[in-house]
């Protein structure tokens, strides 16, 4: 195959839909947006799981699975479309299965140049440094991995003598 | 105007920071700031080994802002506003600071580096910034897939200014 022009980038952004997922999504369209990338949000389902639930795999109501997958394609649909009203193309997929699996798998199929994602999130528990989804990203992915915060942390005030918190004023 | 903030060692990883750090910077019209930070060796309690770490810390500070100066030119050349810092200091902190004091809006470094010990998942001083840095982090690794690799062939790369 011979390629007259460079092919295009692609930039990709794992949600959960936490709440760090929108400032995820924002950073990814800046990026998209500066270098002409296509952009792509991935939606990774995790089943949750049943160990130690005293609750087996028959239990669950009949097409639970099915269920949540299509929970998860409606959310990324409606993302997709309020994106769209803000002008902004994003392609989207969804995946059943680890989240740190799924997305590299999904990075390497796409030959993905970026990935953005959140400090946190992807996971149930919850690290004090950074997410254990994120950091398995950050050990194996073949790309730039752009690391989102989790909130704008707010600044310390200058160190006065006479400063005190605003809760030790009150009486 | 947007602030990319690139802390970089002058290690192999760091090769690839400014590459992409400037990829970004050109194609966001960002102002780029190369920073060093050159870490002061430890020493016992006597006022030889303090003076000793302190005459070594002004050398490779200057020797720094050398190979700093260098890069400087070459990535203006490409049409990037750049500035670099050389400063002493323990790196994260150090970065930290100034991205604060920049209001930079990201950070580009590398997955490795910056710090006397190698982490087996991701280095310590790049850990410590994804913890408290208040802007986005892109972690830059030290290997990249082969297929990007290609696909940015024609990519600036940084020429001498790796050699001290």
């Amino acid at each position: 195959m011979k390629r007259t022009s460079p092919p295009m980038k692609t930039v990709l952004a794992p949600i959960d839909f936490s709440e760090i997922s929108r400032r995820v999504v924002d950073e990814a369209i800046v990026l998209a947006r500066a270098i002409g990338a296509r952009l792509v949000l991935l939606h990774v389902v995790q089943l949750p799981s049943l160990l130690g639930t005293g609750v087996i795999e028959t239990d669950l109501p009949e097409g639970f699975h099915l269920q949540v997958e299509q929970e998860a394609v409606a959310r990324l649909a409606s993302l997709q479309k309020q994106l769209r009203d803000e002008g902004v193309t994003a392609h989207v997929i969804h995946q059943v299965g680890p989240p740190r699996e799924k997305i590299l798998e999904q990075a390497e199929r796409l030959d993905a140049d970026y990935l953005v994602m959140g400090s946190h999130g992807h996971g149930a528990l919850y690290e004090l440094v950074v997410g254990s989804t994120t950091t398995g990203i950050l050990k194996n992915a073949g790309c730039p991995v752009t690391i989102v915060p989790a909130a704008k942390k707010t600044r310390k005030p200058a160190r006065t003598p006479c400063s005190a918190p605003p809760h030790a004023l009150a009486v | 105007m947007k602030t990319i903030l690139a802390p970089i060692d002058f290690s192999e990883v760091s090769r690839r920071v400014l590459v992409e750090a400037v990829e970004l910077a050109r194609a966001g019209n960002a102002r780029l700031v190369i920073l060093h930070v050159v870490q002061p060796p430890m020493v016992t309690d006597s006022d030889i080994g303090t003076t000793m770490s302190a005459e070594y810390s002004a050398m490779a500070s200057a020797a720094a802002a050398k190979r700093l100066k260098r890069l400087e030119k070459q990535v203006r050349a490409l049409g990037c506003t750049v500035q670099t810092s050389s400063e002493v200091g323990f790196p994260g902190a150090r970065i930290l600071q100034l991205a604060e004091k920049l209001g930079a809006d990201t950070i580009v470094l590398g997955s490795h580096g910056h710090g006397a010990f190698y982490d087996l998942v991701v280095g310590s001083t790049t850990t410590r910034i994804l913890k408290a840095a208040q802007c986005p982090v892109m972690v830059v690794p030290a290997a990249m897939n082969p297929g990007r690799k290609a696909k940015s062939k024609r990519a600036w790369e940084p020429v001498g200014a790796w050699d001290a």
